[in-house]
């Protein structure tokens, strides 16, 4: 453990314990409040090139797990939380995030009123900030923030795609995921249902659709501002013309928005937890959802063809829609959970609705 | 949308009297599920045997009966009233089995009364074992093992099943006996013939040992249509085998990874939905293994329980009203709830922390020395405190001291080997014992095996220790620290000293401030500091404001802040943003009771909650401070503001420095509050007038005012130190004695001496500087004992009511069956009784309630002590005369005189009360004491009859049925 500090872009300086790696480190700065998952946060590509600031006070108690991880590395630049980690306690842990964290050179600082830095960003909006060693000066620091801020985040899946597209099990779904930043959990979600996955980037995602012909297509989630992704959005604007059902799913449901020519606007306090209620509003079922976004599809001008489907009971936003006669949907949160609660079974519901389209050939599809 | 309950009639039981293992939590429930229906529109009945209750106030149901739980009294009240429904999941297991009972003898049905919150066999389901076991299998989940075993031969075939360690016993064992362990099948048939050959008629039955597993509790709430949301996860420090109600508890869980904690949010809802809880709260209990995560469902309660009560209080989600609600047929997406300070939120919405909440159970053991203090399966405690931190140490610190402990260092003269073998046997005060053995460095992992408590927490608890080392070893000298810490400006140079890390000591040499800052922050209170530094509390006090450490105050607001709210319900810690949002207007503070003891139980919280309401009434903001979360007084719409807070000087003090109320009230709490205001005397900041407080609760200055006024008292002598006690060998007073210490609850450490020798033995045991002055007087035999409760405005003095007791003077008036009206006093000897009371009152001029106990012998007054403060018996007397007594005394505080309060007592000749101890089981077997000044019981129910001879009979003849309302008593 070292001492260090957090700078802020406006200047603000707090100072606590660093550990981890002792490293620089910047970017936008994002809560999350969910008592469980820090791991599935830290490695999530959503959060890539953020700091977290974990409002639950005790991160690390149950170690790092092998099975847990969203990506093979850590995405966020820094975290940020209330308690230095104890040992950690789980007979699924097989290193600790203090060692985690150094082997990803990645650091961190605790120590810090967390609380009062949630209410900072809540109500300012998005801020920059970086984690640095004691001695840094501070206006080093500053200047570390302000050219993070011009980066884009971008997250490219690593393409699962090899030289041959035939699958060998032809029984089974083929699905493709554009990975924008898939997580692990969507993959191993999909994965119980017995599908062959295909992740594919921007540069391969045309030609691979085309080849293997996928029974249906997931648009993954992501880091950053849906309309940074303008190549992406023209991509999905071909996507959505085929007769292939598509999923969207977080920023992937933003894009399929945006590419129906749905608009999208800002949230004043973004979703960052895994406790929100969720309304499916033709069956009148609640889902508790997983969510991370500061996003939102906008009621002005929704799209004629656009049904919603589910909308959020704490704020009324839109969480879930349709595309009519496509069997096109976006949902907003993460079915998958990852961490969070999987109560709403989204991807059966789809992948049903995907065989049910054609029966003919697919009568024998043991996933469902 | 539910359907109309509007004008239907809705039945409620509540759980009777506060017995261990069902405590005020029930009357938090009732209440909230009475507001709940009425804001529907619906007509409530009500029925409890316990009148220390909010939920029995007439206010809050049309027809309120405070009468016995029986069968045939609760078929009388159906009858008479004819309920639509029956909602039995709030009043705790009480309920639920009356309403079992109701059912199968055909009563419901009878008198066609649908059952809400929970059907029938969803009761049957989950309270029937063998039912419950079924179930869980064909969901693919997994509960302990456990089957009964015929025949040594059966051993031999189930062998496979069988996984080592197993609990081994009769299915008839009686508190844990016959009941053993066995770690292989060798050991186990040896058993099994050992058993056999003593018990021979009883099937033996095998159980898989859960020690040393981990246990949780999910509570969890369900609408009609399979909406389920879990409200808070607690887990258990304490593992599996010791009693949830005895364990410490925090939420949120902190040892599960998300994977885990997801297939028990999971596992949970299928529960709930095979168990068929259609709407409503419950709770499932969960073991898991601790070194492959195997998971056991071990329980779960169909009903708002104990742990909801926590759940609620935890996390601000009103479990009990969001229950009812679902009950009548809302749905979670139709639902908001409210929290203190307006703010509205789905009732969908899954709670999540960013603070850590432990609970600490209270136990009263020491008066019980033929209770075991070995913790197990069956509960002890008899009450609870719940306290909030941003840490876990911070929490479990701050919980720690609201149990009002004296001495924190009780294990000091214990041996290594002992200290061990409590800690293992799991002794009540073991948590104590931990902290010693660190303190005498034995090694973790013996600690850690010793207690089966997680290392996650164990090592959290020694970080504490090393903490409260490194303190110690500041290398400052005593005299150094001393002049230091009462020194205003602190010379940096002079303490160079380490921070404290704690896993490197890789900081740079930093300053004393920083390392008591630290200590703040982990929870370390100022009286601990004090004792570890050894300077006066006060001290440290200064030195923190000098140096700026001082507390700030954070919101319970349910979302970790993720949203904007205006919660007003707050906990105090040290960091950098205070949200306490400090108003203008005119407030008051109220003390509250802390946890639930014998002695100061829910009538302490029923005081509070009057006060807060009159003081409501009056305009003023209120504020409530507690450390009780089955209390109704923490609820989310008793005050403005609450701060769940321990109830010491030091939290007491740091909430008046930022609040800066207008009055605080310490009259309404107990003697916790009148002791706070006791030493609050002393805080600059703020001018509390106590003394009159001090001459009703210092023995010597009482007696000799009294004897001023020409009344008696029985002769005495004051012993004021040890040094005094020597006046004794020269005393003139007669066998027996009565021995009477200053400051106490429920007149612990009180004792009737029979002669020189046991009255040697006394002092020999019980030496203790804190009893001090003593009152020793003789003890009047066979004499009636009188209670007056009153109030008095400082000039006026209204009594109430004047309470005559069954039992004789000398038995605790806790213990005591008391009657009201009095049925033996002449009318010259009842104005006899208010003449002294209001000659004594009037020279002592109290602001406020008052109880004054009064011995009756050969038609002479003796005033045994005046108590300036709420009492046990103000529910009661409120509930018969239909006057809120704590009310009329909080307007009289508020300045408003008994004169232009006009009250208006009107007293119903035609009925008796009488109010009856209930003794915990656990604690005392056959429910009597002998007679003795301390008190025993638990609790109370109360009947009403006619006259005396029916109100007993009522009490005692289980047969006997003669419904009478509290709104029957308003009849003329």
């Amino acid at each position: 453990m070292y001492n260090a500090k957090l700078i802020l872009e406006n200047g603000a300086a707090y100072e606590g314990i660093g550990y981890g790696a002792e490293e620089n480190a910047s970017g936008e700065l994002v809560f999350n409040t969910s008592v469980t998952g820090y791991q599935e946060v830290i490695t999530d590509p959503s959060y890539f090139g953020q700091i977290v600031i974990f409002t639950n006070p005790h991160i690390g108690n149950t170690g790092i797990s092998n099975l847990d991880y969203e990506a093979t590395t850590i995405l966020n630049s820094g975290i940020i939380t209330r308690e230095v980690p104890s040992k950690p306690s789980s007979w699924r842990s097989s290193t600790d995030l203090q060692e985690f964290l150094k082997k990803n050179n990645k650091p961190a600082i605790a120590g810090l009123d967390t609380r009062n830095l949630t209410n900072i960003i809540r109500d300012n909006g998005s801020i920059f900030g970086a984690i640095v060693p004691e001695e840094i000066d501070n206006e080093v620091a500053i200047k570390l923030c302000l050219e993070t801020k011009k980066k884009s985040f971008k997250y490219k899946n690593t393409n699962s795609l090899k030289s041959n597209y035939l699958t060998t099990n032809s029984k089974l779904l083929k699905i493709v995921i554009y990975g924008l930043g898939c997580k692990q959990g969507i993959i191993n979600a999909l994965k119980e249902k017995n599908c062959e996955l295909f992740v594919l980037d921007t540069k391969d995602i045309i030609k691979g659709i085309k080849t293997i012909n996928p029974d249906c297509i997931i648009l993954s989630n992501g880091p950053g501002d849906p309309c940074d992704y303008k190549e992406e959005i023209e991509i999905i604007k071909t996507i959505i013309k085929y007769d292939i059902p598509v999923l969207g799913i977080c920023l992937g449901h933003q894009l399929l928005a945006i590419a129906h020519n749905a608009e999208i606007e800002k949230l004043k306090y973004g979703h960052h937890g895994t406790n929100h209620p969720v309304l499916d509003i033709k069956n009148k079922k609640v889902f508790i959802t997983s969510q991370n976004h500061n996003y939102t599809v906008s009621y002005n001008n929704i799209p004629k063809n656009c049904e919603i489907t589910h909308t959020s009971l704490f704020d009324g936003t839109i969480q879930g829609i349709e595309f009519k006669k496509k069997l096109q949907y976006g949902f907003q949160g993460h079915p998958e959970g990852s961490p969070g609660p999987t109560d709403i079974d989204l991807f059966t519901q789809f992948l049903k609705l995907t065989t049910n389209k054609d029966q003919l050939n697919k009568n024998n599809i043991v996933c469902l | 949308m539910p359907i109309n309950f509007k004008n239907k009639k809705v039945f409620l039981i509540g759980s009777g009297p506060i017995i261990v293992g069902q405590a005020c939590e029930f009357d938090y429930a009732g209440t909230q599920a009475c507001k709940a229906l009425k804001e529907e529109g619906c007509k409530i009945i009500l029925v409890n045997s316990n009148p220390a209750t909010i939920m029995t106030d007439i206010t809050l149901s049309d027809v309120t009966y405070i009468e016995p739980l029986r069968l045939n009294i609760l078929e009388d009240i159906i009858k008479k009233e004819r309920p639509d429904y029956i909602l039995p999941t709030l009043g705790g297991q009480i309920a639920l089995n009356k309403t079992i009972e109701l059912k199968e003898k055909g009563i419901l049905d009878n008198y066609k009364v649908k059952i809400i919150g929970a059907s029938y066999e969803t009761i049957r389901k989950a309270e029937d074992r063998f039912l419950f076991r079924k179930l869980i299998d064909n969901i693919g989940l997994k509960t302990p093992i456990n089957f009964d075993i015929k025949s040594i031969e059966e051993i031999d075939e189930t062998k496979n099943e069988i996984i080592f360690p197993v609990i081994i016993r009769s299915s008839f064992s009686l508190g844990g006996t016959g009941c053993e362990y066995a770690n292989n099948l060798e050991e186990l048939k040896h058993k099994y013939i050992n058993l056999q050959s003593k018990l021979p008629k009883n099937t033996i039955q095998i159980e898989q040992s859960l020690v040393g597993w981990k246990e949780f509790e999910m509570e969890a709430v369900r609408d009609r249509k399979g909406n389920c949301i879990i409200v808070c996860c607690i887990e258990n420090i304490d593992s599996m085998g010791i009693h949830t109600g005895d364990s410490i508890t925090v939420a949120p869980s902190q040892t599960l990874s998300d994977k885990e904690y997801q297939k028990m949010r999971r596992a949970t809802f299928k529960v709930l939905e095979a168990v068929g809880i259609e709407t409503g709260g419950a709770n499932v209990q969960f073991a898991v293994n601790p070194i492959n995560g195997e998971m056991l469902v071990i329980e779960m309660n169909p009903r708002v329980s104990r742990s909801s009560a926590l759940a609620s209080k935890a996390t601000g989600y009103p479990i009990a009203k969001i229950a009812t609600k679902l009950a009548l047929g809302y749905t979670l997406d139709e639902l908001t709830y409210d929290l203190l300070g307006n703010c509205n939120i789905s009732a969908a919405f899954e709670p999540t922390l960013d603070y850590v909440v432990t609970k600490i159970p209270k136990f009263n053991i020491e008066k019980f020395p033929e209770v075991s203090p070995k913790l197990g399966v069956k509960m002890k405690s008899i009450g609870e405190a719940m306290a909030i931190g941003r840490n876990f140490q911070e929490s479990l610190l701050k919980a720690i001291e609201s149990l009002e402990v004296e001495n924190f260092n009780i294990a000091k003269n214990l041996s290594n080997e002992i200290l061990l073998k409590n800690i293992e046997e799991n002794n009540y005060l073991r948590i104590f014992y931990i902290f010693e053995a660190f303190r005498r460095n034995i090694d973790l992992d013996i600690i850690t095996k010793k207690s089966l408590i997680d290392f996650w927490f164990i090592n959290q608890i020694s970080e504490i220790i090393e903490l409260e080392k490194h303190i110690l070893a500041t290398n400052v000298s005593q005299s150094k620290l001393q002049s230091v810490m009462a020194s205003e400006s602190l010379k940096k140079e002079n303490l160079r000293t380490r921070i404290f890390t704690l896993a490197e000591e890789k900081f740079n040499p930093s300053h004393f401030p920083k390392l008591i800052r630290y200590a703040k922050r982990q929870g370390f209170s100022d009286k601990y500091l004090s004792d570890i530094l050894n300077v006066a509390e006060e001290n440290i006090l200064k030195y923190r404001n000098t140096n700026k450490i001082k507390a700030i105050y954070k919101k319970v607001d349910r979302c970790a802040s993720e949203f904007k709210t205006h919660s007003c319900y707050y906990y105090s810690t040290y960091d950098d943003e205070c949200e306490a949002k400090i108003t203008n207007t005119k407030k008051v503070l109220i003390i509250g009771s802390g946890p639930n003891r014998i002695g100061q139980g829910i009538e302490f919280d029923y005081n509070c909650v009057h006060a807060a309401a009159a003081s409501k009434e009056r305009g003023y903001e209120v504020i409530i401070a507690n450390s009780n979360p089955e209390t109704v007084s923490t609820d989310y719409d008793v005050s403005d503001k609450l701060y769940f807070e321990p109830l010491t000087l030091e939290y007491i003090s740091n909430i008046i420095d930022k609040e800066k109320p207008e009055k605080v009230f310490y009259q309404f709490g107990g003697q916790t509050a009148l002791n706070i205001a006791l030493s609050l005397k002393n805080h600059s900041s703020f001018y509390l007038d106590i003394a009159n407080i001090e001459l009703c609760e210092n023995r010597e200055k009482f007696k000799n005012l009294v004897l001023s006024l020409d009344l008696n008292i029985p002769k005495s002598i004051v012993i004021n130190n040890e040094n005094e006690i020597i006046k004794l060998s020269t005393l003139s007073l007669c066998f027996p004695l009565i021995v009477r210490p200053s400051y106490i609850i429920s007149g612990s450490k009180m004792k009737v001496i029979n002669n020189q020798n046991d009255l040697e033995i006394f002092f020999k045991k019980s030496i203790d500087k804190d009893i001090f002055p003593i009152l020793v007087e003789e003890f009047l035999t066979n004499a009636k004992e009188i209670e007056v409760e009153g109030v008095s405005d400082g000039n006026d003095i209204f009594i109430a009511g004047i309470i005559e007791q069954i039992e004789p003077a000398g038995v605790h008036s806790g213990d005591s069956n008391c009657i009201y009206p009095s049925q033996t006093l002449s009318d010259e000897l009842i104005k006899s009784i208010r003449n002294t009371t209001i000659k004594l009152l009037r020279k002592i001029k109290l602001k406020g309630l008052f109880n004054l106990q009064l011995a009756i012998k050969n038609e002479i007054i003796y005033i045994i002590e005046l108590n300036p403060r709420a009492s046990r018996a103000v529910p009661y007397l409120s509930k018969i005369l239909n006057v809120s007594l704590a009310k009329v005394a909080t307007k009289c505080l508020l300045g408003i005189d008994l004169k232009s309060q006009k009250i208006n007592l009107f007293q119903n000749k035609n009925y008796v009360a009488i109010k009856k101890p209930v003794f915990s089981k656990i604690l005392i077997q056959n429910n009597k004491k002998d007679i003795s000044p301390e008190m025993y019981s638990t609790g109370e129910v109360m009947s009403i009859g006619c006259d005396f001879k029916e109100s007993l009979k009522k009490l005692e003849d289980v047969n006997y049925v003669n419904i009478i309302s509290l709104q029957d008593l308003q009849k003329v």
